[in-house]
């Protein structure tokens, strides 16, 4: 038999170990975070198939049905105007669902690159950078969130904008966190070092090294961000920035429906619930993401 | 590349490394940690030379400072003839493709997010002048996972589905890339199973005889592996080389009391022979970089020392037949 | 077939109970992975004489460290003992509860280990006086006073210097040599009859190695205590040992005098350890002959010799037969293997 020299690696592949299985086992085994995925998935299909599932349309006035209880024809009532309130709550949760997204995307695409920048240079830019993320986290992010609305008023930006750029602004600085201190960690590997020695330019070792190993707490920390958002969302269409009429948000809806406390209780429990239970699924989501994919998290996020 | 005609491949000279201590808000230094001390050293072509010696001495800064990881504070590296210990970066990049590194630890020495065969080949897009078309690429990466004894079929696994001795085969393909002349092994195998330690060296080895040319600085603090598989040995204590010559001559005439310390404490897997050797037990710890004694570094802990031992650093002088030795006394 | 090597070497049972100090008898520990049963120990049989210093040699995963902490009854969840006897002082420990009172007051006081981790073996919050003479205080009996002499007096033994300073001192105010040496001081402070060294000195430089090493063989010969040391270094054991246990995937695979094993290794694995590793006194030349392939895995392995895959001296038999008990060859010399490896010293390479 003629040995080969590499008779001795050939055998020994070990079994391919599927990464997938052991993510979804831990994933779905508790069954909240179960529950929280079919939460999210429930809000996504009413989010993307609105058109098609809301029995009416959500801005149609309907002079002579104003604040009427749920019955047969209208299953959760209809508000001040007329408006089905179940049309609105489908289209309310488009409304959360892009802004949530949105928002985590700018804010993710602006503050993660800072932070890894911050991490593997260290020195003076760290300095700069890390302490311009504290100056903006200093600020109240609902006060930011209106001094924000008020100024972009001034250039005709209004609406749903308003409310994306300042959420985005304000959540900057958790990205930029989170990201540099998992650069510090990351940045002692010997893998960064062997980037180095082989003469890997510094984007090439940050954005194709760094970044690809600190997604784990990023995802974790982007699924929880989702949540506040739409709940600050929801804070900032009740206090009245945001969302114009008629657009169909939750918040909004809660701010006119508690007028009508005691009379028509299901026009504010109806966004309030689909906003603590969207909130909710969120988070638990977020933790099985975590847990799934690096329990040494726990604590951190 | 046509290979220079010069003997010594690398030339070090009076290399130092001091990394500085700083307090307060201001970061004022204080004081220096003397990794590396005045170290002066050769290595030819095609030879492997070991460097040995035990924590703090400064073998594993030597071989950064080599790689131009670290600026050195002071002294000559000189590569194929150039002095590359103050170039800057930009200028660096172009020797890099021919100076390699190997890790001690497979586990953190491989980007988990990549593929093997992405890790295998990244030099090679690094350095673009190396191959031309993808067929090429993925020619040379399937050569390069073949000179290691690894499966290529395999190339699209991650870190985490190979053994520890199989990752650390896919470290020495990826400094294999671009052919290099120079290959810095730090610590290589001592995070891996004793039977497992063997294929490595042995891999080591025949690639060296394969390949014309190809140099090994091997940074280890096993004495018997550095000793089986280099050529010529450097002792260093603390920052400096006390001791350099041929391998077999380091174990049948160590001449520098360190050495001859350091051989004694190595046990030797055979009862009978252990039965007849000489124990020399050190007194003391090996103290830190941070505050080395005046004079000869080792005199604290030497049972040769005498009172002109800690007057002056003694240099290292040849003995004959290039054995080098860094003592008053000898 | 006696199962503890070298046992029936004592012509009557009283004389053999006199010299083992303990008797491990077909210990089996396994643990529940996600992925499956792990067989760590699989039927491991040894003895320890009184006054002996003996090896424990293998590399990782083959079940050396934990046989040890079985022994000490400090296995937990995923793991468990599921078999074998302990004999200690006429009594089979794992008969007591883990964490009973008897156990307890084994552990430390007449079993004592010292570990591999000197910089997290030790509290970073209790000075060394405190660990030192809690261990005295609870298990001794002794007054603070007459502990914290006590402690002075072994911290000098072991070699620290200005004791009485330095006793109350925290952990990380000491190098790793010299914690390694508190460590020695704890595991004898109570005189044990037996101090385990799991892979003590795995993590320090050679030098200190060999300075703690010295110690340890001193102080046990001081303290008229047993050793077993624990290692993957063959040249330790060589320079130590008076008797070897090798083991493979969980189980002993040969046993025998320090001489035995080093000088007519009859196992393949012992054969291909030793002519593995490089030698300070090797020849020039000298190749490294690798055991090929790698080191099994420990769920699902197969009723026969764990060892197969990797041997080079390998016959039918090996194939179809189970795990091979381990026989006698002289004296106190043991195999657990098929193939009279001495007859086929020089065929291998031609298979």
């Amino acid at each position: 038999m003629v040995k080969k020299h590499s008779d001795i690696a050939f055998s020994e592949a070990p079994v391919r170990v599927s990464e997938w299985r052991r993510f979804r086992r831990v994933f779905f085994e508790r069954r909240l975070v179960t529950f929280g995925l079919v939460v999210l998935v429930l809000m996504l299909i009413a989010a993307i198939f609105a058109p098609l599932l809301a029995p009416y349309d959500p801005y149609e006035l309907g002079p002579g049905e104003r604040l009427l209880q749920p019955s047969s024809k209208h299953l959760l009532g209809t508000d001040l105007l007329g408006r089905d309130t179940l049309s609105r709550l489908i289209y309310g949760a488009r409304t959360a669902l892009m802004v949530g997204f949105i928002s985590v995307f700018i804010s993710g695409i602006i503050g993660i690159p800072l932070g890894v920048i911050a991490g593997y240079f260290g020195g003076i830019t760290n300095m700069v950078i890390m302490r311009a993320m504290d100056a903006l986290m200093c600020f109240p992010m609902l006060l930011l969130a209106l001094v924000l609305a008020a100024v972009l008023r001034e250039y005709a930006i209004s609406g749903i904008w308003v409310v994306i750029i300042a959420l985005s602004v304000a959540v900057i600085p958790g990205y930029a966190r989170v990201t540099h201190g998992v650069t510090l960690s990351i940045k002692e590997n010997d893998y960064i070092l062997a980037q180095r020695a082989m003469g890997s330019s510094n984007m090439r070792v940050m954005f194709r090294h760094i970044l690809p190993n600190a997604f784990p707490p990023l995802i974790v920390l982007m699924t929880m961000q989702l949540g506040a958002l739409i709940l600050a969302e929801a804070g900032l269409s009740f206090l009245g920035i945001g969302i114009d009429p008629p657009g169909a948000a939750w918040g909004a809806m809660v701010f006119d429906g508690y007028k009508y406390l005691a009379s028509n209780p299901v026009l504010w429990l109806a966004p309030g619930i689909a906003i603590a239970l969207v909130v909710f699924a969120f988070n638990t989501v977020g933790d099985g993401l975590r847990d799934a994919l690096d329990p040494r998290l726990r604590g951190l996020l | 590349m046509s290979p220079r005609q010069d003997e010594n491949i690398l030339d070090v000279r009076g290399l130092k490394m001091y990394f500085p201590v700083t307090r307060g808000l201001l970061q004022r230094k204080v004081a220096d940690v003397k990794a590396v001390d005045g170290v002066t050293f050769t290595i030819r072509r095609g030879e492997t030379l070991g460097l040995v010696g035990e924590s703090g001495c400064g073998k594993t800064t030597v071989g950064r400072c080599v790689l131009r990881l670290y600026q050195p504070t002071a002294g000559q590296i000189l590569f194929e003839g150039e002095d590359i210990s103050s170039l800057p970066e930009s200028k660096i990049r172009h020797i890099r493709n021919n100076i390699a590194l190997i890790f001690q630890d497979p586990y953190s020495s491989l980007d988990p997010r990549q593929s093997a065969g992405s890790i295998v080949g990244e030099p090679l897009k690094i350095h673009h002048q190396w191959v031309g078309s993808r067929s090429e690429y993925n020619n040379r990466v399937e050569q390069l996972f073949r000179l290691v004894g690894l499966d290529p079929s395999m190339a699209d696994r991650y870190p985490h589905e190979f053994s520890g001795g199989q990752r650390q085969r896919i470290g020495v393909a990826r400094a294999l890339a671009c052919e290099p002349s120079l290959i810095v092994c730090d610590e290589p195998i001592s995070a891996l199973d004793v039977s497992i330690q063997a294929q490595i060296i042995n891999l080591l080895e025949k690639l060296q005889a394969g390949i014309k040319g190809l140099t090994y600085l091997f940074i280890a603090h096993d004495l018997s592996v550095v000793k089986h598989i280099s050529d010529r040995v450097a002792v260093m204590y603390l920052g400096r080389i006390v001791e350099i010559t041929k391998s077999k001559t380091l174990y049948e005439n160590p001449l520098h009391p360190y050495t001859k310390a350091l051989l004694s404490a190595v046990p030797i897997a055979d009862p009978f022979v252990e039965e007849k050797r000489e124990r020399i037990i050190l007194k003391g710890e090996v103290p830190t970089p941070l505050n080395p004694p005046p004079g000869c570094s080792f005199h604290p802990r030497c049972f040769m020392a005498k009172p002109e031992c800690s007057q002056a650093v003694p240099p290292l002088h040849d003995v004959g037949g290039g054995h080098e030795v860094a003592c008053f006394r000898v | 077939m006696p199962s503890t090597p070298g046992s029936e070497a004592y012509s009557s049972d009283e004389e053999k109970s006199m010299a083992e100090l303990l008797k491990v008898e077909n210990l089996k520990t396994q643990f529940h992975t996600e992925s499956g049963v792990v067989k760590a120990v699989d039927g491991v049989s040894y003895y320890i004489d009184e006054q002996e210093i003996i090896g424990l040699v293998g590399e990782s995963g083959c079940g050396k460290s934990v046989s040890q902490l079985s022994v000490m009854q400090l296995i937990s969840t995923p793991g468990k003992i599921v078999g074998g006897e302990v004999i200690f002082e006429g009594q089979d420990l794992l008969k007591y509860k883990t964490h009973g009172p008897k156990m307890r007051s084994i552990r430390g006081a007449k079993i004592a280990m010292i570990f591999q981790e000197p910089m997290t073996s030790l509290n970073p919050v209790l000075t060394i006086n405190q660990q030192l003479t809690e261990m005295l205080e609870l298990h001794l009996k002794m007054s603070k006073k007459a502990a914290r002499e006590r402690a002075i007096e072994l911290l000098g033994m072991v070699g620290i210097p200005s004791a009485h300073n330095r006793i109350d001192d925290y952990p990380h105010q000491f190098s790793g040599g010299m914690r390694q040496r508190v460590m020695i001081a704890m595991a004898l402070s109570c005189n044990p009859r037996i101090v385990i060294a799991d892979e003590p000195t795995t993590a320090l430089d050679v030098t200190t190695q060999a300075q703690l090493l010295e110690l340890m063989k001193d102080m046990v010969e001081r303290f008229k205590a047993s050793l077993v040391i624990v290692t993957h270094n063959l040249g330790v054991v060589a320079r130590y040992a008076q008797r070897i246990y090798i083991m493979y995937a969980g189980r002993i695979v040969e046993a025998g005098t320090t001489k035995d094993i080093f000088g007519k290794p009859r196992h393949p694995y012992t054969i291909g350890l030793l002519k593995c590793i490089p030698r300070l006194d090797e020849e020039e030349d000298r190749k490294l002959v690798p055991i090929k392939g790698l080191p099994p895995n420990l769920i699902n392995m197969p009723p026969t010799c764990a060892f197969l895959p990797r041997c080079s001296y390998k016959i039918k038999k090996c194939s179809q037969k189970p795990w091979p008990p381990l026989t006698r060859l002289h004296g106190q010399h043991y195999v657990g293997c098929y193939v009279n490896t001495e007859e086929m010293r020089n065929e291998p390479a031609a298979r």
